[in-house]
Parts: C-alpha cells; sequence; structure tokens
C-alpha cells in the first residue's frame, strides 16, 4: 500500500525503507520489464546447482549479468560457451540477499551461423561422448503402424505418404510447429504423446524439409535429442539439412535427408516379403521341378540297370548256344573223318580179299586147317583140303616135286 | 485308391536292379520274376509321378 501510494503521488515521502523492502520495491519496478535481450557471452561458468554469464554488446562496455538455474539450462536444450552471440529472454532481478543485479534467463536461443554452428558442436560432443548416437534400434520388420509427428503446413507428409509402399499402412498424424526455436515443446510434446501409447505404433516417424540452422534449431535441442534417444520404440528422423546432420537424426535409430527416403526405410521393412517371396517361390518350384525330374531320372536308371543284367543273362546263353554249335560242329567233322577213314580202308580190303582171289582162280590149301605154305610141311598120304570160291574139295598127296 | 509310397517302391527297384548286379550266375526264372516285378514297380511310379507334377503345376498356376 505504501508503494502504491508513492506512486500515485508521484511526491518525495519521507518514508524509511529497510534494505529489503527497498529491493523488493526495485524488484517490483522491474517486473515490468521482462524482455528479450541480444548480446555476446562472456565469463561463462556452470556448477552443478548455477549457470552464470554475462552478454555484452560489441564495441561498447555494457554488460549484463544473466543466470539460471542448471536444471533450466538442461531444459532449455541449448549448450552456450564465450564469444557465442546468444538472444534470451528473462526477467530482471536483483538478488535480496546479495544486492546483486542479474537477468534471470528463460529461454537461450544461439544467433547467427557462427553462433548456432557453435552451439551445434558443443551439443553434438556432449552427446557423443554419452554415447548417444551409438544405439541403433533395428527397425521392426513389417512396419504397419506409423507415428508421424511433422508439420501440417509442409508437403512432407504428402511426400511420404505418396511413397510408402501401398501395404495398408496405417498413418497416425500429430501436427506441431517444426520451425526455429519456438518448436521445441510441441515437438517434446507430440514425443511424449506417442511414448505413451508406444505400443499402437511401429515406428516413429520425426520429418521436416530442409532449414538452416536456425530454422533447424529445435532439431539440434538437447531436451529434444534425449526425448528421441529415449522413445520406447523405433524412431526415424526424415529432415532435411546441409552440412550439419541435426542432433535429432543422429540418436534417431534411423534417419533419412527426405520423407520419400524415409517411405523407402518403411517400405523396405517389407523386402523379404515384397521381394524375397517370388524369389522363394522360385526356388521352392525350381526345387520341386528337380526333385521329380530326378526322380524320374532314377527310375529311368534303375530299370536300365534291370533290364541291363537281364540282358546280359540272355548274351550268356547265347555264348553257350554258339559254343555248343561250334563243339557239334567239331564233332560233325570228326565223324565225317572216320567216315572217310572207313571208306579207305574198306577198298584196300576189298582189293586183298583171297575170297576175291578165289574167285579169279586161285585157291587156298589147308593142311590140318593151316594153310599149307611150304613142300617140307606136306608128305605123301597128307590129307589136304582145297578151299574154292564155291566149295572145297579134299584130296591126298601122291607125289611131291621139288620146283625146279 | 491308396496313394503309392513312391520312397517305399523306389527303394523296392532299387533292391532289384542291385540283385540283378550281384549275381553271378543268374537265375532266369528268378531274373524273369523280378524283371516282371520291377517293370511293374517303374510303371506304377511313373505313374505316381506323372500325377504328383500335374498336381504340382496346379499349384504353380495358383502360384502365379
Amino acid at each position: 500500500m505504501q508503494i502504491e501510494d508513492a506512486k500515485n503521488t508521484n511526491q518525495p515521502v519521507d518514508i524509511i525503507l529497510s534494505v529489503s523492502e527497498y529491493l523488493e520495491r526495485l524488484n517490483l519496478a522491474l517486473g515490468g520489464e521482462a524482455g528479450f535481450v541480444e548480446g555476446e557471452i562472456m565469463g561463462f561458468k556452470e556448477s552443478p546447482q548455477w549457470v552464470f554469464f554475462s552478454l555484452k554488446d560489441e564495441g561498447k562496455d555494457a554488460v549484463l549479468p544473466c543466470g539460471l538455474l542448471a536444471h533450466e539450462y538442461r531444459r532449455i536444450g541449448v549448450r552456450i560457451e564465450d564469444g557465442m552471440r546468444i538472444k534470451i529472454f528473462g526477467n530482471p532481478r536483483i538478488t535480496i540477499k546479495s544486492g546483486r543485479f542479474g537477468m534471470w534467463v528463460k529461454s537461450i536461443e544461439p544467433v547467427g551461423e557462427g553462433s548456432l554452428k557453435k552451439a551445434y558442436e558443443l551439443l553434438f560432443k556432449k552427446l557423443q561422448l554419452e554415447g548417444l548416437f551409438e544405439r541403433k534400434w533395428p527397425l521392426p520388420e513389417f512396419i504397419t503402424r506409423i507415428g508421424v509427428i511433422s508439420s501440417r503446413d509442409g508437403v512432407v507428409l504428402q511426400d511420404l505418404r505418396k511413397n510408402l509402399a501401398k501395404l495398408g499402412l496405417e498413418i497416425k498424424f500429430v501436427h506441431t510447429q517444426v520451425e526455429g526455436a519456438n518448436a521445441v515443446p510441441g515437438i517434446l510434446r507430440a514425443l511424449e504423446h506417442f511414448a505413451k501409447c508406444s505400443n499402437a505404433y511401429d515406428v516413429i516417424v520425426i520429418i521436416r524439409g530442409g532449414g538452416s540452422l536456425e530454422s533447424l534449431q529445435a532439431f539440434n535441442n538437447e531436451e529434444v535429442a534425449r526425448a528421441i534417444y529415449a522413445m520406447p520404440i523405433p524412431v526415424i528422423a526424415g529432415i532435411g539439412h546441409d552440412v550439419d546432420v541435426p542432433l535429432a537424426a543422429l540418436v534417431a535409430d534411423g534417419m533419412a535427408s527426405t520423407p520419400t527416403a524415409v517411405a523407402h526405410m518403411i517400405n523396405s521393412t517389407w523386402d523379404t516379403l515384397v521381394l524375397d517371396l517370388p524369389n522363394l517361390a522360385r526356388d521352392v518350384e525350381r526345387g520341386m521341378t528337380d526333385v521329380i525330374a530326378g526322380m524320374y531320372q532314377r527310375i529311368e536308371l534303375l530299370q536300365g540297370r534291370m533290364h541291363t543284367y537281364f540282358t546280359r543273362l540272355f548274351r550268356a546263353f547265347d555264348l553257350v548256344a554258339g559254343r555248343l554249335r561250334r563243339s557239334g560242329e567239331r564233332v560233325g567233322e570228326r565223324i565225317k573223318a572216320i567216315r572217310e577213314y572207313i571208306l579207305r580202308t574198306e577198298s584196300l580190303l576189298t582189293l586183298s580179299d583171297p575170297v576175291r582171289n578165289l574167285k579169279l582162280g586161285y585157291s587156298l590149301t589147308f593142311l590140318n586147317g593151316e594153310v599149307l605154305k611150304s613142300k617140307k610141311d606136306a608128305k605123301i598120304g597128307d590129307k589136304l583140303e582145297t578151299r574154292l570160291s564155291d566149295g572145297t574139295v579134299e584130296s591126298e598127296i601122291s607125289i611131291i616135286r621139288m620146283n625146279s | 485308391m491308396k496313394k503309392i509310397n513312391i520312397k517305399e517302391k523306389l527303394s523296392k527297384l532299387e533292391e532289384i536292379a542291385s540283385w540283378f548286379e550281384k549275381q553271378k550266375e543268374v537265375d532266369v526264372e528268378e531274373g524273369l520274376k523280378r524283371v516282371k516285378e520291377g517293370n511293374a514297380l517303374v510303371k506304377e511310379l511313373r505313374e505316381r509321378l506323372r500325377e504328383v507334377e500335374n498336381e504340382f503345376e496346379e499349384l504353380k498356376k495358383d502360384l502365379d
């Protein structure tokens, strides 16, 4: 009430205030001076509880002390260091205990390509050190349910839809701002939404078109990067970029630089079915064809084997029969030879047949049953028997003469 | 009609074929008996295989 009075009357008053009362009064007056200040960082200091730095103007002696709680600094998600040009939003305030003036920082935004690049590098190093870029969940097979975080204003969503295979995919779209540093809370909310019902999705897709480091700030924000890393299901980041890959993409499980590439990434999870299936079907077909052909061949072969051996049997018969015939022929020849011999002998015999000689007039004389060949064997009075061709005559020796 | 078991019949045929190969002196009567049996098996197997093939062709049409 007293202060109000003082203001209203605008008169010097004789009220004596305590230090704290006075400082409170100043703070009340400063309360309306919350605002944006842009400057260059100097004297940056970070402790487990606090972060302090000063902002200064270039080329002028003007310094604004700034401070914020360490957890606030983390929440803001932008890394800073001396020399960076930043834009802050904050409340000016005098600390009662110390009487020090300072700006209580609520937001930090790097200004200019150099600062943005610096902030990017600082956070990159930090996240890399923590190993946030290492872990990648593989995309599940046959992605069907897709949660999409993007702005409805861009063409990226259409590009994504257009390039997704016609596989009956379900897309749940959550609109959020994606432009500039202001996009951070919206993106975080969208991620949180999907994290809560992650069972209903196979993959989360964050997409936006390309842009400068400035317009992509939200995707180089620590909180966003950590939220993506912490998602219970795989995240694909499709964030267009020039040189520096957005940190959000680096911590994501899959990354592509265009919505079309994201679509292809999702489509490829169906490859085993779409591409491999015809191959598998062909393999099965070829396999079966081979089996049948092989079977025919085997039957053919077995039949052949069986027949070959049976036929060989007949050949063996033929062989034996041939041998028999040949030996038969040999026997025949022998018989013929014998017959010829007999014939020859017969004619010889015929020539020397005594009967034939008897018929010619020769005769045989026997004495006592023996052919009489010499006069020495005969004596007068012996009875002789003479064989003629047609009979015998008997006679008695009356004279014996010597051949003269 | 009972579908014949290709594998079973095939091994029987195999048996007959090797029987011939094992014989030093084939008993013709026995050989003839076996050839008869073997030929019957070949015929059955070919028929069954043709059936399988046709069935497979049908399935192939379904696939395409």
